[in-house]
């Protein structure tokens, strides 16, 4: 089982058993908030070893006979985590802590490279246990947009057009299944990546899990995602099974770069 | 193993998806464009994703069937819609046909694939990652060397055009890193490309002959920069090529002959030379799998018997069983007596 979350949480919206398709939560405490931020978010966007890490890779390098420095310079550059890297992180921390969600773990990931926006999806993962796991695959936006809903969520980077595109393309679904086979072939997700597998062949690659979450410093205001969510829910419980989360957070979304690396 | 990656498919799935690969087969003689259902696709990603899991595995023989049914369903596929995704579509369906055993059909569906270079004002990332994609598809096919020589050349002159473009192209993009990271991975393709090219036409790469570890070394750091940025396709890719540089290096007549006597590698040096218009580079499976796997150049068989369909390479397996008795009893200066039942088999 995964932790609970350890701060006090309160649901926004909607009131009834929509619930299970879109929420609003406030997180209350910006001092328990802060911990959070610290712990669990700073280990998944910051790395003690980078630079022992690229000048192996460095080395490396040199054996292919091609200039090496101006890579160097560029991966050598010293970048702080931005605001929405930590807000990917938080949102892993979160689906970790409420749903038990697992992330396959990437002991290589250069944590200073932003994941790549396409092909494939902010988050990777597995949702369930046993027979009843499924692929989980999400995206992330941050935003402190004072209207309602947010300029992220629209358009054709936004993230409902994400998450329809998550849930219908079968070429990136594709590609982010063989990255996984490789992540878990001989390790404890294998098991996982077999069972979430075998549901989505069977289902025609409809058995899946999807989630937007929308991480917010902005007051909790149900318009962010009712939209969409109360669509959600009138399609009742269907596959893929898509979930809209809006976090609001009692800290500047600002400020969030200076609260992960404060020491 | 139990396949459960087919095994969850539908029956029909799979069906429909075999009544197509027929019906393509059968294009040369009906010209009839085979119905695609609409889970063909689908159908073969999921074979596709079963070549995936075999990958690091050590079953030989279930990476050949997997690889078997991919080759199949994309050869016969429909063209990608996605122009920019043609060549490593391709790419993909070539190295599947190598796992799976099956060169001549590979090399006959490169020759009848037309891949487009990428356009002269493409930027250095998009460039890389054409020429790199390109020269393994040259390495695939082999045509001679030709193909081995470009694959060389190629390699060559982006250390030439690296120094000029990968500054300005780097420094004006809003991903830096991430491309940096792809570079790094394609760079290491490019060396392990040039490094199986080399290997392919003289059996040995800078007087060593650890070809194998000299691949994966280039492979495991290419994995690696993947990791690095999440480059989640190039890494399916470099695991792919991987494996498949791993069954070329099996299939060279370098690592079927090595190590047998001089008259052999004489033979073979002559069979890979320049002055040699058709020159072979590599076994064919019945090939590889007779003379190597089944031991046939140990002196210790007395008799033999072969039993190959037509054009499968019988002739090709017993001249290296000539030379291998001429040079057993090379003191008692024996002597072979070629028999054939008709004159033509014997021009």
């Amino acid at each position: 089982m995964s932790m609970p979350i350890d701060f006090e949480v309160r649901r926004e919206y909607p009131t009834d058993e929509a619930i299970v398709h879109w929420r609003g939560s406030t997180i209350v405490d910006p001092n328990a908030f802060d911990l959070f931020l610290r712990g669990p978010v700073k280990a998944r966007v910051t790395d003690e070893e980078a630079s022992t890490r690229l000048e192996q890779d460095l080395l490396a390098l040199a054996t292919t006979e091609m200039e090496a420095q101006t890579i160097r310079e560029v991966l050598a550059a010293e970048v702080d985590p931005i605001d929405w890297e930590i807000g990917e992180a938080l949102a892993e921390c979160l689906l970790e802590s409420e749903f038990g969600v697992s992330w396959p773990w990437n002991e290589n990931r250069d944590k200073k490279t932003p994941r790549a926006s396409l092909p494939g999806a902010d988050l990777v993962g597995f949702l369930g246990e046993g027979d009843e796991t499924v692929f989980l695959f999400g995206e992330v936006k941050t935003s402190s947009d004072a209207k309602c809903p947010p300029g992220v969520l629209a358009g054709r980077g936004g993230l409902i057009h994400q998450i329809d595109a998550l849930a219908t393309d079968r070429a990136v679904q594709s590609s982010l299944l063989k990255w996984l086979a490789a992540r878990c072939n001989g390790t404890e997700n294998e098991g996982k990546f077999k069972s979430a597998c075998k549901r989505y062949i069977q289902s025609g690659g409809k058995d899946i899990a999807l989630v937007g979450v929308l991480l917010r410093d902005t007051q909790p205001h149900q318009d962010d995602l009712r939209t969409r969510g109360e669509k959600f829910a009138a399609a009742g419980v269907v596959t893929p099974r898509i979930r809209l989360d809006a976090w609001y957070a009692p800290r500047a979304i600002a400020d969030w770069v200076d609260l992960v690396t404060a020491a | 193993m139990t396949d459960w990656v087919v095994s969850s498919l539908s029956e029909d799935q799979r069906q429909s998806t075999s009544r197509v690969i027929n019906q393509r087969l059968l294009f040369d003689l009906t010209q009839a464009e085979p119905i695609y259902p609409d889970t063909y696709e689908f159908t073969a990603q999921a074979y596709e994703l079963g070549v995936a899991l075999y990958l690091d595995g050590e079953d030989p023989s279930a990476l050949r069937t997997a690889s078997e049914r991919a080759f199949e369903a994309l050869r016969a596929g429909p063209m990608a819609e996605d122009v920019a995704s043609w060549p490593v579509h391709i790419l993909n369906t070539a190295c599947y046909g190598i796992l799976a055993d099956r060169t001549p059909d590979v090399a006959r569906f490169l020759r009848g694939v037309k891949v487009d270079d990428v356009s002269s004002d493409a930027n250095w990332g998009e460039r890389v990652r054409s020429r790199v994609v390109g020269l393994w598809l040259l390495l695939l096919r082999k045509d001679g060397w030709s193909d081995l020589d470009a694959v060389q050349r190629a390699v060559l002159d982006l250390r030439t055009e690296q120094e000029a473009a990968e500054r300005e192209f780097l420094f004006a993009s809003s991903a830096p890193r991430e491309q940096a990271w792809n570079l790094v991975a394609a760079y290491h393709l490019a060396k392990a490309a040039e490094v199986l090219a080399v290997f392919c036409s003289q059996g040995a790469v800078g007087g060593a002959y650890d070809i194998r570890e000299q691949l994966q070394a280039q492979f495991d750091r290419s994995l690696i920069a993947c990791d690095r940025a999440e480059l989640v396709e190039l890494h399916s890719l470099v695991r792919l090529l991987a494996a498949t540089a791993e069954k070329i290096v099996s299939n060279s007549i370098w690592t079927v002959t090595r190590a047998v006597n001089s008259r052999v590698t004489k033979f073979v040096e002559k069979l890979a030379g320049r002055e040699n218009p058709r020159p072979i580079f590599e076994m064919l499976p019945p090939q590889r799998i007779t003379l190597r796997e089944q031991g046939l150049l140990g002196s210790g068989h007395r008799a033999v018997l072969v039993s190959l369909p037509t054009s499968s390479g019988k002739t090709f397996i017993a001249q290296f069983r000539i030379l291998q008795a001429l040079n057993q009893f090379d003191v008692e200066r024996g002597w072979v007596a070629y028999v054939a039942p008709t004159r033509a088999l014997v021009n």
